[in-house]
């Protein structure tokens, strides 16, 4: 698969999982995987997954996915931006950065993760 | 060397128990700005925060002297639109016209490769006289050498309409 190819089903796979169960998603994670939620970061796949669990339940609308090579072979810099509505309040505007690592051929897992909220102006 | 010649390294330190500025010499300019005592000893979060502040500051007032902070390998992805390469970044960056940035937000984490640094902004930009709108920016910045980096990955997006 491509860098993009790579990158799209990724996305999408965060984030119908994230909104269908986020347990499934301490797979992406490693004891390196580092999270920053709303500025409150967090290491380690156990960790990540309580705060992720932590924001309650959601609901994620992808509005853009840019995607970059990284520094690193066979590393993915993917950008993410779009609505997320958390509970049942009004959507709020997020972006959301992926370093996607790969440990193998057709493997990778999610080295840096970094989450915001925009709003307010 | 040449007419093209731009800033090729920045260290930039803006606590007042240490140093100032040290920006390379951009040969169109006379006012050289001058090093005083460089420390490399800086945190991760000291040289993101430094980097952002530089960034934005030197955006807002003349978008020629980011030049030095990429390379040929560089990436920027100005809302969708992808260019690779100093000349083009700045370009593209340029084509952008008069901006107003503001900083909300800056989250900064360690990358996968050593001395490498992932920095990520959010804020208010205003292009032109309009009105603000939300932006967010991704930054990867990586190290040549002590104190010295460049941005390989830039990814700007607005953030507009629900």
């Amino acid at each position: 698969m491509s860098a993009e190819e790579v990158a799209n089903a990724f996305v999408n796979h965060f984030y119908q999982t994230f909104d269908g169960g986020v347990d499934a998603l301490a797979g992406l994670y490693n004891p390196q995987s580092m999270l920053t939620f709303e500025g409150q970061q967090v290491q380690g796949s156990e960790n990540i997954i309580g705060k992720l669990k932590a924001v309650g339940t959601v609901t994620h609308t992808v509005k853009t996915i840019d995607i970059q090579p990284s520094s690193s072979p066979n590393s993915i810099v993917i950008f993410v931006t779009g609505a997320i509505q958390i509970g049942g309040d009004n959507p709020l505007h997020f972006c959301e950065f992926f370093h996607l690592c790969s440990t193998g051929p057709g493997q990778y897992y999610v080295h840096n993760d970094v989450f915001r909220l925009n709003y307010g102006l | 060397k040449n007419a093209a010649c731009q800033v090729v390294r920045f260290i930039i330190l803006d606590q007042p128990h240490r140093s100032k500025i040290f920006v390379g010499i951009n040969t169109h300019t006379t006012a050289a700005i001058v090093a005083q005592d460089i420390s490399i000893n800086m945190s991760a979060e000291e040289v993101a925060n430094a980097f952002v502040n530089h960034f934005y500051q030197t955006f807002d007032s003349g978008v020629d002297a980011l030049a030095g902070l990429y390379n040929p390998q560089s990436m920027l992805t100005f809302e969708g639109q992808q260019v690779q390469g100093s000349e083009n970044i700045i370009g593209k960056l340029k084509a952008v016209g008069t901006v107003k940035h503001t900083v909300k937000t800056i989250d900064i984490q360690p990358s996968s490769s050593q001395n490498s640094i992932v920095i990520f902004v959010t804020g208010a930009i205003q292009i032109g006289g309009d009105n603000p709108l939300h932006f967010c920016e991704f930054f990867h910045l990586c190290s040549t050498g002590p104190g010295q980096y460049y941005v390989h990955n830039d990814v700007f997006r607005l953030n507009y309409g629900l």
